[in-house]
């Protein structure tokens, strides 16, 4: 008995330095920032207020806006990000001497801060005097010089489009894994029995790389419901509140002038709730698709 | 052959637009390299004269040596860390399984979703209250507990794939738990190490929040946060800001350069059977 | 291999640093600003203002705007390490966090030695965190006769002064000379003559105005300009009246004056895309004629003249007086440095913010903020800002104190994005108002 009781303990030790250190940073504050939601907390002084904030989230149609947004750039986001990324790597799937550049190339803007990124892209875009804008210029193409980012209908459109830009080369080297794990064997049975390329690519490719399929979708579908760093830099949830996210509405309600944190953490938590359910529901469908290939 | 002229033009259209894509990163580098005069009436074309000025300005205001340092530092400790808790605790998760362990996985795997403004606040609170403010201890901390969720569900899908019998072999050879781990399993995870490591180090070395947050005092502040040092409330100087981004971004391209070979591989691996 | 070589070595090496190096507080060495800065317990000096304390001091101080007056405070750093032995370590937190950063580090007991700060007008956060004890009264400060009585009542709470605002901002029209002498336009003296002005330029084919809208907090000048000649000419007192209830936002005054930004954008008096450019890129473009006028404060005047030092810049009131009444002039003003009332230093704190208030130092301040000083003995030869006085002397009532208009927490977020989102089209005046109303009956119900 002893014996398999130290056992367990040796297991358990190689978990104990990433538990401490995940409970102690980040599950204590996670949990008291459950207590902080129920109190009007300004930063300085806090009331209880019970379920006060819940209940004005909800008549508040910004916040409403807000999460109208983030699906429409979780949405978006996802699938271009996803068709180009997968477009890439099937282009890229092969040997010689420029694909490693290639790939690279199409990585490299990951490389870079999403927030420094933004601020580039706020200033190229900038419609009087933007590198964007003055191109068209040159070109004789006045009609086309928008207002990318102040005007709230395109803004959003400009969001996706460059978050998009940064990281299809993340998702395409996901792929690209997924593609490479595929046995050569099975592209010539389905040679030797007359498939055409897209035939190829329906039954042989897709199922095959439905493990990243998987791993992609859920990664850009969270790390879009969180979309903060691109928003903030390009047009700060303006003008007005026409392109905020839920985590742009939380910085500016918690960190914007007269901050209101309780108010601010009570959104937060809904929206974990909001990605858990979403991506719970996800996890399910696609694991199932994975099972049936 | 019929097929490699096809060949050419699709060759050709990838590297059109591969540089297409990276336009607006060179569109960076020309800006950097010219004078301020020059960027406002051609902001798009190459500089017609080349002016390292910006890199002065940005060398000296970012006190940019001892922020790379700390930038390194905080990158280093961080990633390194990461490595070993991570790999040690997806050994754990994928050799042991039962509820125990996969009820741990999902509970670690649920820090994916937290936004970090849940924690923000409370965390600042807890950081000042055990001392920790204004220390790499207590930034690396903070980076470890956000990066384990991720780095966690990649050790633990490829540790799955490392067959068992080389451990069993060292267990019939005499060594401990951790003797196995450190010198038959950890040296076999080398791909996904390097591919957390890389991205991982991405991740730290742009952050802004965090250094911003915890490490406030100039004489430690990190790369990123220096840039602000240029964004004033009412006048952005940006000439310099390009010449910062680049002096920012080049040591994480260097580091791409070298890790890229392993990364696809150990991805391949490691994110399949997640 | 050798990835894995390098990977312990510096892991190693790291872990020692960083173990050994790194946690205390005051750890103060940075290239450019502390040099030999060690800091040591608090043996402060007592109050004499002679000879170097012995022993060297570390002071933090917190601001936003090390950017904006780089010069001054290179310069104010440099002179207090050689005056006073005493290292300052500079925290500088951007714009849109400062506010957070602040709160957080004092509920925390970590606030810095020295706060920079807008005022402690009721309303703001400062206020509150003033009324809690959290900064120290610096009535005993030496110097403080040099100021204007205005600088130190706005910061006046129960007797106790805990800052000094080193100056004012008129708010009102920076234009380019040449803009209007090519169109042959003096400088208007009231409303008629200032739309004839913006025809006139706008059919020269130049934007009368350049609007930074994309900065939500430029879409509120023309507002505030607004509202203090429409309403605070009559009353002086209605912002106070606002803020505790005693007179309502929802009301035809208010939106009348809401309506003069909203209305102009609908006639195309701004550049286009006004939404799209940011304050920069509209004081650039006034340096450089693109367009005729900035409607902002006195402190935006260096980004205009710096798109172009040739260009001419001078500055009148925003004349929405119909003929034959006088013009109002709004000012906003700049803040001060206050003492942590829980620092260890709060004596030699103390000398270093009269060193700071000292004409001296504030001379080099102002070159950098352009605004008004209100130290009685600095001179400052500038011809904007001979200008600015001009209009300022010329006006018929000057009124004071653009951050105390937002008495209630919550009104600040909720005009700065909201009239950007009226010019949006997301929302209009009238909602504005009366949601303005229901967010102060919510406050004040908080109060009591």
């Amino acid at each position: 008995m002893r014996y398999h009781t130290v056992i367990r303990l040796k297991w358990f030790l190689f978990v104990v330095p990433a538990l401490l250190i995940y409970l102690v940073f980040f599950i204590v504050p996670s949990a008291s920032s459950a207590f902080y939601s129920l109190t009007d907390w300004d930063g300085i002084s806090y009331r209880f207020v019970g379920m006060e904030n819940y209940i004005k989230m909800f008549q508040d149609d910004k916040i409403a806006l807000a999460f109208r947004n983030t699906l429409f750039y979780a949405v978006g986001i996802t699938i271009l990000q996803n068709v180009s990324g997968l477009a890439m790597a099937l282009l890229l799937d092969r040997k010689g001497r420029g694909v490693s550049a290639l790939r690279m190339f199409y990585f490299m803007p990951a490389v870079f801060s999403p927030l420094v990124l933004g601020y580039v892209w706020g200033f190229m875009l900038e419609p009087n005097i933007g590198a964007v804008n003055s191109l068209l210029g040159a070109l004789h193409l006045p009609s086309l010089q928008l207002d990318w980012l102040g005007n709230p209908a395109y803004g959003k459109w400009m969001i996706v489009l460059i978050t998009v830009w940064q990281f299809l080369g993340y998702t395409m080297v996901i792929y690209l894994a997924g593609l490479q794990g595929i046995p050569a064997e099975l592209y010539e049975a389905g040679d030797i029995d007359g498939a055409g390329r897209l035939s190829r690519f329906r039954h042989v490719t897709f199922p095959l790389i439905a493990p990243s399929f998987t791993i992609n979708i859920l990664l850009t579908t969270i790390g879009c419901l969180k979309l903060f760093d691109q928003i903030f830099a390009m047009t700060r949830g303006g003008p007005g509140y026409a392109t905020q996210s839920v985590a742009t509405m939380i910085y500016t309600i918690g960190f914007g002038p007269g901050g209101k944190w309780g108010y601010g953490t009570a959104v937060s938590i809904v929206l974990f709730l909001f990605i858990l359910i979403l991506t719970v529901f996800q996890v399910t469908i696609l694991r199932k698709r994975e099972v049936e290939m | 052959m019929r097929r490699s002229s096809g060949r050419i033009v699709v060759q050709a259209a990838l590297w059109a637009l591969a540089l297409l894509h990276v336009y607006p990163l060179i569109l960076i580098l020309f800006s950097a390299l010219k004078s301020k005069s020059e960027l406002a009436y051609f902001p798009f074309s190459p500089p017609k004269r080349i002016t390292f000025e910006h890199f002065h300005t940005a060398l000296e205001t970012m006190s940019y040596f001892r922020s790379l340092f700390n930038t390194v530092l905080l990158t280093a400790l961080s990633v390194g860390l990461i490595t070993l808790i991570a790999s040690a605790a997806g050994y754990a998760i994928a050799r042991r399984g039962g509820w125990f362990y996969n009820g741990l996985y999902l509970f670690f795997l649920a820090g994916l979703i937290v936004p970090f403004q849940m924690t923000m606040i409370p965390l600042y609170k807890l950081i000042i209250k055990l001392h920790l403010i204004n220390t790499f201890t207590g930034v690396t901390s903070v980076y470890l507990s956000l990066l384990i969720p991720f780095s966690l569900f990649f050790y633990t899908g490829f540790v799955k794939n490392v067959p068992k019998e080389l451990e069993e072999a060292a267990v019939i050879d005499g060594a401990g738990m951790l003797r196995t781990f450190a010198s038959v399993v950890f040296p076999l995870l080398k791909p996904a190490t390097a591919t957390v490591a890389v991205l991982n180090a991405f991740v730290v070395w742009n952050d802004f929040l965090m250094p911003l947050l915890f490490l406030p005092s100039r004489g430690k502040q990190t790369l990123v946060v220096q840039l602000f040092n240029f964004v004033g409330q009412y006048f952005n100087n940006w000439s310099p800001i390009f010449a910062a981004i680049l002096l920012i971004v080049y040591p994480m391209l260097i580091v791409y350069l070298f890790a890229q070979r392993f990364m696809i591989k150990g991805i391949t691996a490691g994110a399949m059977k997640g | 291999m050798k990835k894995w070589a390098g990977i312990t070595m510096t892991l190693a090496l790291t872990t020692v640093v960083a173990l050994t190096g790194c946690s205390d507080k005051n750890n103060s060495s940075g290239a450019s600003d502390s040099g030999a800065g060690a800091s040591s317990p608090a043996s402060s000096p007592s109050g004499t203002t002679s000879a170097k304390p012995a022993d060297p001091v570390t002071l933090r101080l917190s601001t936003w705007d090390y950017s904006d007056r780089k010069t001054s405070t290179d310069a104010f750093i440099a002179a207090v390490k050689e005056k006073f032995n005493v290292t300052i370590q500079l925290e500088n937190v951007p714009t849109d966090q400062y506010e957070s950063m602040i709160k957080a580090k004092f509920a925390a007991e970590d606030g810095a030695d020295i706060v920079n700060l807008h005022s402690v007008l009721p309303g703001n956060y400062e206020n509150e965190l003033a009324q809690r004890g959290m900064f120290a009264d610096i009535s005993d400060v030496g110097g403080l006769d040099d100021y204007l009585s205005s600088a130190k009542e706005i910061n006046t709470i129960d007797g106790k002064l805990y800052t000094v605002s080193i100056s004012s901002d008129a708010l009102g029209v920076l234009y380019n000379k040449k803009v209007f002498k090519d169109a042959g336009l003096a400088v208007p003296t009231n409303i008629d003559e200032f739309t004839a002005a913006m025809d006139k330029i706008k059919a020269a084919g130049i934007a009368p105005i350049a609007g930074g809208f994309k900065d939500s907090w430029a879409a509120q000048i023309i507002p505030f300009i607004a509202i203090a000649q429409y309403m605070q000419t009559g009353d002086h007192d209605i912002i106070k009246k606002l803020g505790d209830g005693r007179a309502k936002y929802n009301e035809p005054t208010f939106i009348k004056a809401e309506n003069v930004q909203s209305d102009w954008a609908k006639k195309g008096y701004f550049q286009n895309n006004f939404l799209g450019s940011d304050i920069n890129v509209a004081s650039a473009m006034v340096g450089t004629g693109k367009a005729a006028m900035l409607i902002c404060g006195t402190w935006q005047f260096k980004a205009v003249q710096d798109a172009d030092p040739a260009a001419e810049i001078g500055f009148f009131a925003l004349p929405l007086n119909a003929p034959g009444e006088q013009v109002t002039i709004p000012t906003a003003s700049v803040g001060g440095l206050a003492i942590n009332a829980h620092s260890k230093h709060v004596d030699v704190a103390k000398k270093v913010l009269e060193y700071y208030l000292s004409a001296e130092n504030q001379t080099r301040v102002i070159a950098d903020l352009k605004g008004n000083t209100t130290n009685t003995k600095v001179k400052v030869e500038d011809h904007f800002l001979s200008e600015v006085n001009a209009a300022l002397t010329g006006a018929g009532y000057v009124a004071s104190h653009w951050h105390g208009f937002f008495q209630a927490a919550g009104i600040g977020t909720h005009f700065d994005k909201g009239w950007q989102n009226v010019l949006a089209g997301g929302t209009t005046n009238e909602k504005l108002a009366e949601e303005a109303d229901k967010i102060v009956a919510e406050e004040l119900t908080k109060k009591k």
